[in-house]
């Protein structure tokens, strides 16, 4: 039996024990699919999110509806295609109450609290600053074109996966993906001449 | 033809790949997994445990294995008969869905079943105490001296005191009903509501939809008809007789009317602005224990003609007649109305008293229209950077002093061919042009109102697209000197301090804008944020005991869950970790434990809970809540801090290198600090 055909298995084996209620199965259906859904999340919605509230409000939303998965698409589409719903909706949302900033837990002095900048090796800084204007360039984009980009780009789906989590054909993904990249290409020119 | 394979081709697209590819997401340790993990099973499974009706061993899937077998409309109907059934038969089982909450209590209060007979009642009262619920189903009971403070869900408040003893019939879902049997009731309802806010006494029910009244209901024997006295400080209250057929009379704002029995004894008018003594005060609880000098004063601001303008030392507060429950002392009252004269007075607002003004405007004698059009000239502008004072409307000078000029015809943007080439230096990305074109057409004079609001949002775009913010700023405060509708101003109100926020990182600039914000729209859509937002200014630039009052008021103010409990723990955080006060921080850490179950806050609250425990010499709870808290989160983040606590508190000295592994969220002796 082929490696992935055993893996489906083992998932779908899996999600037949977590629909029965086994905590045993939802703890390795969670530490199976955490990674993929955190960067996922992280990548769609920008440091500027409660990723961790996200991330938990995708698991719950999983477990809440894995009595519905009927095994018609692949469990880890469905997962994506979840994840996707969720960050979408928390992108709306941040669309609707333009610029409410998310709040850390103050434990660490207050640091981590309200976004200040770390002392940390310049590399590391310069990385940051990188990735910040990544992400505010990602945000000038439509919900959509952002999802396709980041499932596209940094995650590395196919485009028959990608219009399968987004519920499109996959012409409508291939035009939103052509436009997105001219967008992002104006957005962050500075960063592709200069490499 | 560009296409997407031809695109795919392109080095700068590969690269662009190559860049967001080098996106990772912060690393993250075991633990955070493990607590995670934690965190979703648990919700899951209060999820399903906040269903009484299903039970804990029918497995989650039950319901699709029920729909496969096609079963499910009849196993649906006959779960919601059984369920129903339950539900009819032991009523108070079920609990209120949405109750209120006393919020202060001062002197001796208590509360049992109401199901329990007058005889039981003397055994059954419990102490009162902070936090509670306001429930059907329970009576409560204060002593002569003391006041209780309920908040509901919607925002009404009441204050229960003169030893009254109150029933609550129904509260939850938009309704509330009470038996007020004896004492004093002094509400402030907010309206319009769904279901009217009800308050019977033994001879008479005072129905509103949003005011503010008082009722006293006197203690009479047996004997003697019930005495009722209702006072309306604000709106109208319906006030009926229990019994007979009265069609119920309207009590109206400084009426005071006495029910005797179910005859309405008397009806008069009364002096509202001469309020005797604290115990009259607005909603007297709420202030109880303050300096009486800290009270807040009353303005009721009136005009002719109704809906000017009112600007309270410059801050616009709202439209005439309004009722303001303001800070005491000098404020200058403006009151603009377009067409009239506007009106400027200076009053002594005095604490806990009714400060009355009425203005008479007086239409604008006719006269030429100046070079900027009207609302360009008076504008009030939101705090903020380079305008903290934020000034009232300037006075139009005389018509004699300006040359008289041609009365000018407003047109829309869509009129001007240069509105046009701005739309296509747009579409061309020559954004410096087109701003250009925009800014000089929004400040024409033959600009219609709508045409330029449409302009500087146009300009906003661009430049928030383009992010000169500070550019942005001063077309954001243009547009709220234009706006027209409250939304719209409450909105940029909000953006305006957003901005100077997150994009300019001006947090003073931002504090401002906020505090002029809970000023300006204390009843704004963005109010809870604003609490919030402020609150966290407030800590970032170190002012803790502001940013503790502040979060204090948000969660008096009784906002979502999610804030609630973020502002109890950010409270809590604050007052043991910043101000080293572990006895004033407990209280929420317990408050936010006990009513906020599966918080996300769960965790450090009670590890810091039973920490605070500790310090203050509670050794036995202490334990007990290091205890707790190893049950309840076996992989959290402080389980060696925890258990090493419980071993040296066992000893009695501390365990050598115990929390060793978890130094790094090791608390420090004094002040708590993570």
């Amino acid at each position: 039996m082929a490696p992935n055909s055993r893996k489906n298995d083992r998932v779908l084996q899996l999600v037949a024990e977590s629909v029965r209620g086994s905590r045993r199965a939802q703890n390795e259906l969670f530490a199976a699919y955490r990674g993929r859904v955190w960067s996922l999340t992280y990548k769609s919605l920008g440091p500027d999110f409660d990723i961790e509230d996200t991330v938990q409000k995708v698991f719950v939303n999983l477990f809440k509806s894995l009595p519905a998965f009927k095994g018609l698409s692949s469990f880890d589409t469905w997962v994506y295609r979840i994840c996707v719903k969720v960050c979408t909706d928390r992108l709306r949302g941040k669309y609707r109450k333009s610029r409410l900033r998310v709040v850390r837990s103050p434990d660490n002095g207050g640091e981590e609290f309200y976004g200040a900048v770390e002392s940390t090796p310049g590399s590391e800084l310069e990385r940051r600053e990188l990735e910040a204007e990544i992400f505010k360039a990602l945000e000038k984009l439509s919900e959509q074109k952002r999802m396709a980009v980041v499932l596209y780009e940094m995650e590395g789906l196919s485009m028959e996966e990608i219009a399968d989590v987004m519920g499109t054909p996959t012409g409508t993904v291939k035009s939103r993906l052509f436009h997105a990249r001219n967008q992002l290409r104006k957005l962050l020119i500075k960063h592709l001449r200069e490499q | 033809m560009d296409t997407f394979q031809n695109q795919d081709r392109d080095p700068e697209i590969r690269r662009l790949g190559g860049l967001l590819r080098s996106v990772a997401p912060p690393p993250r340790t075991e633990e955070d997994d493990a607590a995670l993990a934690e965190r979703v099973l648990a919700e899951i499974h209060a999820a399903s445990a906040d269903r009484p009706w299903l039970p804990s061993w029918l497995p989650v899937g039950v319901f699709s294995t029920l729909r496969q077998v096609r079963v499910a409309l009849p196993a649906a109907l006959a779960l919601i008969a059984a369920v129903g059934i339950v539900m009819l038969s032991n009523r108070t089982m079920m609990g209120p869905s949405s109750p209120g909450r006393v919020i202060r209590i001062h002197g001796h209060a208590w509360s049992c079943e109401t199901r329990e007979t007058p005889a039981d009642r003397r055994r059954a009262w419990e102490p009162l105490t902070v936090p509670a619920s306001f429930v059907r189903g329970k009576t409560y009971l204060l002593d002569k001296n003391a006041s209780v403070t309920v908040a509901l869900d919607d925002g009404s408040r009441f204050v229960l005191s003169s030893g009254a003893e109150i029933r609550a019939l129904k509260t939850g879902a938009g309704a509330f009903r009470s038996f007020l049997a004896s004492g004093t009731l002094t509400a402030r309802v907010k309206g319009p509501r769904k279901s009217p806010f009800v308050v019977m006494t033994p001879n008479a029910r005072c129905e509103v939809k949003g005011t503010r009244f008082r009722v006293d209901v006197e203690a009479t024997p047996p004997s003697e008809p019930a005495r009722t006295a209702l006072l309306v400080t604000g709106g109208a209250v319906m006030m009926k007789a229990r019994e007979g057929s009265d069609p119920g009379h309207l009590i109206e704002t400084g009426q005071r009317a006495m029910m005797r029995g179910a005859v309405l004894e008397s009806l008069e008018q009364v002096e509202l602005p001469e309020v005797p003594s604290k115990r009259d005060a607005w909603l007297p609880g709420e202030h109880d224990g303050a300096d009486p000098a800290d009270a807040p004063a009353l303005l009721s601001l009136a005009s002719r003609p109704a809906g000017a303008d009112v600007f309270l030392d410059g801050k616009p507060v709202g439209q005439t007649p309004l009722m303001l429950e303001e800070k005491a002392g000098r404020r200058t009252v403006s009151m603009t109305y377009l067409d009239y004269e506007p009106a400027d007075t200076i009053v002594t607002a005095q604490p806990g008293r009714l400060t009355s003004i009425e203005a008479t405007l007086e239409p604008t004698p006719p006269r030429p229209r100046s070079s900027k059009p009207d609302r360009e000239r008076g504008t009030t502008k939101p705090a903020g950077k380079g305008r903290r004072s934020a000034g009232v409307r300037s006075r139009p000078t005389p018509a004699a002093d300006k040359p008289p000029r041609p009365r000018v015809r407003t047109r829309l943007p869509e009129s001007f061919p240069e509105y046009k080439r701005a739309q296509a230096a747009l579409r061309g990305g020559d954004h410096e042009q087109a701003l250009r074109i925009l800014d000089n057409l929004s400040r024409r004079d033959d600009m219609a109102g709508e045409g330029r609001m449409k302009l500087l949002e146009e300009m906003s775009r661009a430049l928030e697209k383009r992010g000169r913010y500070e550019q942005l700023l001063s077309v954001l405060e243009r547009m709220y000197a234009h706006a027209e509708s409250d939304v719209k101003r409450d909105n940029l109100l909000w953006r305006i301090a957003s901005v100077r926020r997150h994009d300019l990182r001006d947090l003073q600039g931002a504090e401002m804008d906020l505090v002029a914000y809970l000023i300006a729209q204390p009843d704004g859509i963005w109010i809870d944020e604003a609490y919030l937002g402020l609150a966290q200014i407030q800590y970032r630039l170190g002012k803790y005991d502001a940013a503790a009052r502040t979060y204090r008021k948000l969660i008096d103010r009784a906002p979502s869950k999610a804030y609630m409990e973020q502002a109890m723990f950010a409270l809590a955080h604050i007052l043991t970790h910043e101000l080293d006060n572990c006895r004033r921080g407990l209280p929420w850490y317990s408050r936010l434990l006990d009513e906020y179950e599966g918080s996300p806050y769960m965790e450090r609250a009670l590890f810091w809970k039973a920490e605070c425990l500790r310090r203050i010499g509670h050794i036995r709870e202490a334990r007990e809540a290091y205890r707790r808290y190893l049950s309840l989160f076996p992989g959290g983040r402080w389980i060696r801090t925890a258990k090493a606590q419980l071993r040296r508190d066992r000893r009695g000295r501390p365990e050598p290198g115990g929390s060793g592994e978890d130094s790094e969220t090791q608390p420090a002796e004094s002040p708590l600090k993570p």
